[in-house]
């Protein structure tokens, strides 16, 4: 007999983000710092993680993929503005929450070119997953996977030289794009 | 000179520690035998293009090493922020308020030289380096007085600013804290050749990859503009750090230990150490 299963919706958001919280640790190895962090008035994270070098800004979607984006970035926008306090609040051995954030988006869906369209809006780094919760809302199942976007490998590398000298007032110190392209080639180690 | 020559002695606690209690010559001494004035005092000229306010808390720390080096500290600021002025981040120290006696501002330590502070914002030079009679001063062991020059952190400034003898560089370790600090360099190595430059990491990572990151970097500027480029450790961000900034109170001075003041301190006394290095080379 074939049996046909359908998404449902989890109710309690709070146990939907304690859910991904785990698939995160489970399965990416992330460290989770805490849960619910920040306001609604100047921005929230659903999940604060860190792993070897990086943060992680977790926003869980449970509404409209627009609002999510929006939560996501102000979220981030608050870390930055709190990052030295909450890096002294959360500081031990394995935290360290000075190091570059990443945002991290799960939503049921998302757009196609997605990945595109926030590389070439945004500076800060996004990885998109995509999650479905299957069962039963009194006993949910997670199931998640990135959402790679295979529109990258044809989409333009987002790199200005003339922005990112207007972007750290260098414009007056002579140097070309090909120099700068050349410098961090250099420190990249390539 | 004995006690009783000294003129006018007891006129302050100033007066007496600094007669008694350093070996610089006093005042109205002649000069030592073989002591030649020079062109001007050594300078070293400090820049953070992200940081104006880590930049001048270093600023504040290094005048202050400089002095328990027993060399005066003649002291330029720059910087055009309000909260990363010198005068509030050595607020607690200060003996004369703004505008008084044509300094900005005057830090007396017992027994030591003092720290003068010019408003540097109109432009710097070497002028305040000189005792009453203009002779450049000379603090009777050969430590000559070292001229800081809190740089106000734009590459227009230093499109137009005079040399000074070492400039030091302040830098995160992010790609575009390393880019922004490479295009300052260039424009430093465009105005003063003959200069040294000194690069230090502000709140670096692990020690592994500051190095390797150091390596990158020296090699470039290297290959490019044929400068080696000293590096001279990280600055250590921590509790003692933030609060020495909200109070105006400097690490080295003012704060208990940690490893920010640690940190501080340590880069201060490389730099000035490799200063008088460069200076006595210089000399002979």
């Amino acid at each position: 007999m074939m049996r046909l299963l359908k998404p449902v919706s989890v109710a309690d958001t709070a146990r939907l983000v304690r859910m991904c919280a785990q698939w995160l640790k489970d399965e990416l190895g992330l460290e989770i710092v805490e849960y619910r962090i920040g306001n609604a008035f100047t921005g929230s994270i659903d999940i604060l993680a860190v792993d070897r070098g990086r943060v992680y800004l977790v926003t869980v979607n449970t509404g409209r993929l627009s609002d999510a984006i929006l939560e996501s970035l102000t979220g981030y926008r608050w870390f930055c503005e709190n990052s030295e306090f909450l890096h002294r609040v959360y500081r031990s051995g394995s935290i360290d929450l000075l190091q570059k954030p990443v945002l991290v988006l799960l939503s049921p869906e998302y757009p196609p070119e997605i990945h595109s369209v926030l590389r070439l809006g945004l500076a800060v780094e996004f990885r998109l997953f995509k999650y479905l919760v299957l069962g039963s809302e009194d006993e949910p199942d997670l199931y998640v996977e990135e959402a790679h976007g295979h529109e990258a490998a044809t989409a333009p590398a987002a790199f200005d030289p003339a922005e990112i000298r207007r972007e750290l007032g260098i414009e007056k110190a002579g140097l070309g794009d090909e120099e700068i392209v050349e410098f961090l080639a250099a420190v990249r180690g390539h | 000179m004995s006690v009783k020559d000294r003129p006018k002695l007891g006129r302050g606690l100033n007066d007496v520690s600094r007669f008694f209690l350093t070996p610089a010559a006093r005042c109205g001494q002649e000069p030592r035998e073989g002591t030649v004035p020079l062109a001007r005092p050594a300078s070293i000229c400090v820049c953070h293009p992200a940081s104006p306010l880590i930049q001048s808390a270093f600023t504040a720390n290094l005048a202050l090493e400089t002095a328990r080096n027993r060399r005066k500290a003649v002291v330029w600021d720059c910087s055009d922020q309000e909260n990363a002025r010198l005068t509030a981040l050595m607020g607690s120290l200060l003996e004369t308020g703004p505008g008084q006696g044509g300094a900005s501002g005057r830090v007396g330590l017992y027994g030591l030289p003092e720290i003068v502070i010019h408003d540097g914002r109109a432009g710097w030079g070497f002028q305040g380096a000189e005792t009453d009679d203009g002779v450049r001063m000379d603090e009777g062991d050969g430590r000559e007085p070292l001229v800081i020059v809190n740089a106000c952190p734009t590459i227009e400034f230093f499109l137009a600013a005079p040399d000074a003898d070492e400039h030091v560089v302040i830098t995160g370790t992010g790609e575009k804290d390393l880019l922004q600090s490479y295009a300052f360099i260039r424009v430093i190595d465009a105005r003063s050749p003959r200069c040294r430059v000194s690069l230090i990491f502000d709140h670096a990572e692990d020690e592994v990859r500051q190095q390797r990151i150091i390596q990158r970097f020296s090699a470039f500027v290297l290959a490019r503009t044929g400068r080696s480029v000293r590096h001279l450790g990280s600055l250590v961000h921590d509790e003692a750090l933030e609060r020495s900034i909200a109070e105006g109170r400097p690490l080295v001075l003012q704060q208990g230990p940690s490893e920010a003041r640690s940190s501080f301190a340590g880069i201060c006394a490389l730099l000035i150490e490799g200063c008088e290095h460069a200076h006595e080379g210089a000399g002979s």
